[in-house]
């Protein structure tokens, strides 16, 4: 991709204040995702918005199934991008996925972030001695031999229990999202995703983290954000949200919005 | 007559048989009997390098998504290999173990080839040289290259018709085919070799995984060369890279790192550490080893970090003193690599040897994820062998939720193009009939799997009822599958277009699609007669309308058909559906459904263009179906252009129209409103604010006869601006809502949003926000903009009520400012909505306007503030001594009693606001939720002093906000309404004395003068929110006489009263109002204990 990645990816920068934030989808949504949510903050910030290589808006040739084998290759991008407009420091947002990656971009370069804001994140899926990352092992094959077998089945029931909360809009919007993935990418993804551990590593998160936690998200425990807080290097919070499931940027964008605010302000 | 494969292979070069040879295993798999040009096609596009694909993609059109093309040729690829006929023995006749032989279009396509390629200038010498040299072989015996047998199946009919499905000409191709490549692409996006199977290895030699990749990487670099890998996954990333180097797996090395080798000194350094000894030796072995070393060095591997924390700190000092010392000796040629599996061994390490890291010159790596090649994850998918890939997943949305379809309503979702190819084909099956369709099919999708399954059914009760059905499903289908390919490829046809396709289609559709009955049946006949003859009428009358009317019909709709995604889909079909059946009678419509209609299915008889017709056609106005259409038109994607708004606008204009029959006040009444009557109508709902209502009054007039402050000259506005300026949030409220019923006809027309509640969670048991009529949870999940316009749309004759617009967030206030100057309020997805019939009012008790008096008078007894934190509780009256602080009232024996600590709190909260505002935490929600779990009102001392201290935080934060926003914009705002209502205080300190002199009255009635009442504050705040609240004129006396009138006997009765005694009215802290009595907040009956 090299230096085409701000096409290959999409990259756009809205808005006109004078910091940067980037704000990052995570697994199975693109940048749309942030659409309800980025308008709170172009007024103060350059917002940077981009689709990960796996997002369905992304032109699947440039997933190459031996680069996005960790989550590193994620992070090369989320980097390059950042270096490619000449960035030297931003806050970052980070939704699922992408708040891994952004605890693994802020180890590499802790100068280039000021704050992390890490939605939904775990740093562990699955469910280990001492620790409860809410997913077993079985349960997950059985959830990827149901995308293999049928992908639509497996989106239309995975969306409305990824959103949890009533919000049919927002169902709607995440499953025509998590569609327009191709499903092998899906499929690799995900398991790249449940294959990785970053529990290791949250002591080198230099960076403040606020953790935003949703009442009631399918994929991520209250544990694991109590883990993180207790783990993660740098100073951290933890935000309750109220509202509920795995995607509040979709379910609850204005409330969710202020407290991004909150969160960047602090 | 077949042509045998090794007969036609003759005529190949290698690389064209091979791909007939896959064309013959893609027959032979679906058990086709011949080999056809399109198992050609379908195996040459899957090829992975194939010259077809590439062609392809150079010449698609830009104006679609390469993607959706390419899936589009898939599935017509797909679809018509389906529709081929199978045979049951896989290889008849003598072809053996061939396959399926050459069928004669494919044969003639390769005589084809032959003799152009005998023309063409290119080969022209080569055949030349070519016959020289091998003068026995004749000419006929040309070896056709993979060009131009490519070229000559794209000739074939079949081929180019299936092309042209996918919108692809094959002409295109051919010339695509014909020229090489540009040299250089300026997009490198531009390159789209779209398929699966392209994805083969284009890196040569990669065979490392991310994580040895990585690594590498680091161990190449100049400086910062010494890895430690850190993570989960580190000690596995480190065995891959050692098996890696030991292996010279295909010189996945960098040419650079030539004969490296690693040396573990793990174990020996672990027993070392453990049993002591002479550690020295490790250390000059490893020495001696590098210097020996011939190639680019030897990576010392010296395990776990975790051995070294923790254990005996002299040995780890030598050891570290040793590694150290040894990269100093051997720079460049010696590397150090190591894991640490958290990183709290490593910081714990760090902190032992505070350099370690710059003398080691380490470099952090995280190793987060296992990779393939570590674990065998990562099975290949089985998704990327096929050439369908995504087979099963074309089924659309519409077939899986909406299994009922009717005629038209799909094809008028379909372009010109597609539209015609449908009826193509649909003709094609009502000729062929029934014979030809063949069970076993082996397809993978659904629409034509239930064609199959249907036509064998329709083989087992030919020339019945049914068959008609039969059929009528099949072409269902058929339509089904075009409207689908049209919305993949047709998506970005302009508006117009649509248009017209849509007036024109309608009578095709119609009379052309539905498969007669024939003689056969009488049911079916007479249902189908009726349709037609309507669908004729409604064109007729459509067509009778001027154009601009028609205009709205068609084109939201379609609009919206062409720009969702799929998921939309059976949802707007549906509608179409809805929209487009008129018929006198649903039964009509059920008889013709009843097959295959589904329980779910009701015949809903509106049309929204047709507005004469529905209104003598349907039984009864359908409008909140109507709203719901709208409702699904507001949630599609952003796909749709801006335009569509004031058509839609126009849209519900006819709505509002059509449902006119209903509600006889809607549209007009906004013109013959008197506006004399209009200010009793509102003197009569608010009494108490005539200025305001005066003010209110003339503005409305002023701005209905056009002379409203944005319009200018021709350009008349309708919409009307207010700001609700100072106290009284009630008169205001009931003023909006006494204009929305004045107005607009009726209550529903008010869309109600509470700018201030946006993120606060009001407890229910509120008083004041007993009445509030929208949800709070709807605003909290969708944006208050989006809120506000999808109501909007709904219902474009409203008031739309802004309260507390001081606190509103700048989407909302840049909504506003565009609304307001535009005449648009615009939305998510910078969609626009007119507002033209809408009136708005925007209050503000903060912001009071320049004009304003200063309301700052003495202080009251009972402030608004109060009186909106009043809240519904169960009341008890009891019998206790009298209370120090009681303000007698008057010459009444009813006293006010301030409950204890109650006025302190309101200081105390004060104070704290001013001492938590540098606070550095600030509240985590969670725990202001559950402060507000709690009534707020009830700040009492008794509760944890921390809890109220961070609910203070939070409310802390939002005040800043507030002030922040507040500022010019909302001055701004105000400058350009059409005029600022500014509000006088309600006089609560009044209405309470009136309350206490009848409560006065009452008591002494039963009890005589010599007795007090001592009635808590609370109680009198929520008497009085009651009061004000009360839309009925006597409510409150009524309650008084009644209720409070009865529990004073029965009082009377059961309490022995002694003289230093008070009768107390008092609230039952946490019992909440249940049962209220009529006509005012106020409980049914009181408590005795």
């Amino acid at each position: 991709m090299g230096s085409s990645i701000l096409d290959a990816l999409n990259v756009r920068v809205e808005g006109s204040g004078d910091k940067y934030l980037v704000l990052a989808h995570g697994f199975g949504t693109d940048q749309s995702a942030w659409q309800r949510v980025l308008p709170y903050f172009t007024r103060h910030y350059s917002v940077i918005l981009y689709d990960l290589v796996c997002a369905g808006s992304v032109n699947p040739d440039h997933f190459d199934y031996r680069r996005y084998t960790t989550l590193d290759a994620y992070v090369d991008d989320l980097l390059n991008i950042l270096d490619a407009l000449r960035v030297t420091r931003c806050a970052y947002v980070g939704h699922s996925i992408s708040a891994m990656i952004g605890m693994l971009a802020s180890i590499r370069r802790p100068d280039l972030f000021s704050k992390l804001i890490l939605i939904g994140a775990s740093p562990r899926f699955l469910n280990d001695k001492d620790y409860h990352g809410g997913f077993e092992q079985g349960e997950i094959e059985q959830v990827f031999s149901a995308m293999e077998a049928n992908y639509e089945a497996w989106v239309n029931g995975f969306a409305p229990l990824a959103v949890g909360a009533d919000v049919p809009a927002a169902v709607r919007e995440f499953s025509r999202t998590l569609f327009n993935m191709r499903p092998d990418i899906s499929l690799f993804v995900s398991r790249t995703v449940f294959n990785s551990d970053l529990r290791g590593i949250l002591g080198l998160v230099s960076v403040p983290c606020c953790i935003m936690q949703t009442a009631r998200d399918m994929s991520v425990p209250e544990t694991v954000a109590k883990y993180m807080k207790e783990h993660i290097g740098g100073k951290s919070t933890i935000q309750w949200l109220d509202t509920e499931g795995h995607l509040p940027h979709l379910s609850a964008p204005s409330y969710l919005a202020r407290q991004l605010e909150i969160a960047l302000s602090q | 007559m077949p042509t045998p494969v090794s007969t036609a292979r003759q005529c190949l070069t290698d690389e064209a048989a091979r791909a007939l040879d896959d064309a013959v295993t893609v027959a032979r798999r679906r058990s086709h009997a011949q080999t056809t040009s399109l198992h050609a096609v379908s195996a040459l596009l899957s090829l992975p390098s194939a010259a077809l694909r590439d062609a392809c993609a150079r010449c698609r059109s830009c104006s679609y998504s390469p993607r959706l093309q390419f899936r589009a040729l898939e599935l017509s690829v797909g679809v018509s290999l389906d529709r081929l006929p199978t045979t049951k023995t896989a290889s008849d006749g003598g072809a053996g173990d061939e396959g399926p032989p050459v069928s004669n279009s494919l044969m003639a396509a390769i005589k084809r080839s032959q003799a152009n390629q005998r023309r063409h200038p290119d080969s022209f010498h080569l055949m030349q040289m070519m016959q020289q040299q091998q003068h026995h072989q004749t000419t006929s015996l040309l070896k056709v290259e993979l060009k131009h047998f490519i070229l000559s199946i794209l000739d074939d009919p079949i081929v180019s018709r299936v092309f042209g499905e996918a919108g692809f000409r094959s002409y295109d191709i051919k010339l695509a085919l014909l020229q090489p490549p540009p040299p250089a692409r300026i997009f490198s996006r531009l390159t789209p070799p779209v398929f699966l199977c392209n994805l083969e290895p284009v890196q040569t030699g990669s065979l490392l995984d991310e994580n040895c990749r990585r690594i590498v990487e680091v161990v190449t670099r100049k400086s910062k060369r010494n890895p430690l890998l850190m993570g989960v996954y580190a000690k596995i990333a480190l065995k891959s890279f050692i098996d890696c180097v030991e292996n010279r797996k295909g010189g996945v090395l960098p040419c650079e790192l030539n004969g490296l080798s690693v040396v573990s000194v793990e174990k020996e350094v672990g027993e070392f550490l453990r049993e002591g000894g002479s550690g020295g030796k490790i250390f000059e072995d490893v020495g001696r080893l590098v210097e020996q070393c011939s190639g680019a060095g030897v990576v010392v591997c010296f395990g776990e970090i975790e051995n070294f924390v923790g254990g005996d700190e002299e040995g780890v000092g030598f050891v570290v003193s040793q590694l150290t010392r040894l990269l100093g000796v051997h720079v460049g040629k010696l590397w150090l690599v190591g894991v640490a599996r958290t990183s709290e061994a490593y910081s714990k390490f760090l902190r032992l040897f505070p350099t370690v890291d710059k003398d080691w010159d380490l470099h952090l790596l995280t190793m987060t994820s296992a990779t393939p090649f570590m674990e065998g994850l990562y099975p290949k998918s089985s998704l990327m062998g096929s050439f369908v890939p995504f087979g099963g997943f074309f089924s659309t949305p519409s077939e899986m939720k909406n299994p009922v379809n009717c005629t038209n309503a799909t094809s008028l979702t379909r372009c010109d193009a597609c539209n015609e190819k449908c009826e193509q084909e649909v003709a094609d099956i009502l000729k062929v009939g029934p014979a030809t369709s063949a069970s076993g099919y082996s397809t993978s999708l659904p629409w034509l799997q239930k064609v199959n399954v249907e036509t064998d059914r329709g083989l087992d009760v030919a020339k019945t009822n049914e068959e008609n059905t039969i059929l009528n499903g099949k072409i269902f289908g058929l339509q089904r599958k075009w409207s689908d390919i049209c919305q993949r490829l047709h998506q970005n046809r302009s508006l117009p277009e649509f248009d017209i396709s849509k007036t024109r289609f309608q009578v095709p559709s119609l009379e052309g699609f539905q498969f007669g009955p024939g003689s056969s049946s009488k049911g079916p006949l007479h249902s189908e007669i009726q349709y037609s003859k309507i669908s004729c009428m409604s064109i007729e009358s459509q067509s009778a309308f001027p154009f601009k009317q028609i205009l709205p019909v068609s084109v939201p709709f379609d609009t919206v058909s062409i720009a969702d995604e799929v998921d939309y889909i059976a949802k707007v079909s549906k509608s179409d559906m809805q929209n487009t059946w008129v018929s006198p009678s649903p039964k009509a419509n059920l008889s013709l459904l009843d097959h295959t209609s589904s329980s779910s299915f009701t015949p809903v008889t509106t049309d929204l263009g047709l507005g004469t017709i529905y209104k003598s056609a349907a039984h009864e106005p359908d409008t909140p179906k109507l709203s719901d259409h709208k409702k699904h038109l507001h949630n599609l994607p952003d796909s749709l252009s801006s335009d569509f708004n004031p058509m839609n606008e126009s849209t519900s204009h006819q709505i509002a129209r059509s449902s006119s029959c209903s509600g006889p006040n809607l549209e007009g009444n906004f013109e013959t409103v008197d506006f004399k009557s209009l200010y009793h109508l509102l003197t009569e709902k608010v009494g108490w604010q005539d200025e305001a209502i005066y003010a209110i009054n003339r503005t409305v007039s002023r701005c209905r006869s056009g002379a409203g402050k944005r319009s200018s000259g021709s350009h008349v506005r309708a919409d009307v601006w207010l700001a609700f300026l100072g106290p009284d949030r009630l008169g205001k409220r009931k003023l909006a809502s006494a204009l929305a019923e004045i107005l607009f006809g009726n209550k529903q027309s008010l869309i109600t949003v509470d700018l201030s509640s946006q993120d606060r969670c009001y407890s229910s048991n509120l008083n004041f926000e007993f009445q509030n009529s929208y949800c709070h949870d709807v605003l909290m999940r969708k944006t208050v903009v989006d809120y506000i316009a999808g109501e909007l749309s709904k219902k474009p004759h409203s008031v739309v009520f802004l309260d507390n617009v001081d606190q509103a967030d700048f989407l909302v206030q840049n909504s506003l400012f565009q609304a307001i100057r535009t005449g648009k309020f615009s939305y998510s997805h910078g969609r626009e909505i007119s507002i033209n019939n809408a009136m708005f009012i925007v209050t503000s008790s903060v912001f009071k306007g320049s004009d304003c008096l200063n309301l700052e008078e003495d202080p009251k007894m009972f402030p608004e503030e109060r009186i909106l934190e009043a809240k519904r509780c169960q009341m008890q009256l009891s019998l206790g001594r009298s209370s120090q602080d009681a303000k007698r009232s008057g010459c009444t024996n009813v006293k006010v009693v301030q409950r204890k600590g109650t006025s302190k709190t309101t200081f105390l909260n004060k104070r704290k606001l001013v001492e938590s505002g540098d606070s550095e935490e600030k509240a985590s929600c969670k725990t202001v939720k559950h402060v507000r779990e709690a009534p707020r009102s009830y700040l009492d001392l008794n509760m944890p002093l921390e809890e109220v201290e961070e609910d203070n935080n939070y409310n802390d934060y939002e005040s800043e906000s507030i002030v922040e926003n507040s500022g010019a914009w909302l001055i701004d705002l105000c400058d350009q309404v059409d005029e600022k209502v500014v509000f006088k205080p309600f006089n609560f300190d009044s209405l309470a004395e009136k309350v206490i002199k009848s409560i006065d009255i009452q008591f002494q009635k039963i009890f005589g003068t010599e007795y007090m009442l001592e009635i808590e504050y609370e109680i009198m705040t929520q008497i009085l929110a009651a009061a004000w609240l009360s839309d009925k004129k006597k409510a409150l006396e009524d309650w008084v006489e009644h209720v409070l009138g009865r529990s004073f006997a029965e009082a009377q009765q059961k309490y022995h009263f002694a003289p230093e005694y008070v009768m107390k009215l008092v609230n039952c802290e946490r019992i909440f109002l249940e049962e209220k009595s009529p006509g005012v907040c106020l409980p049914a009956r009181i408590n005795l204990n």
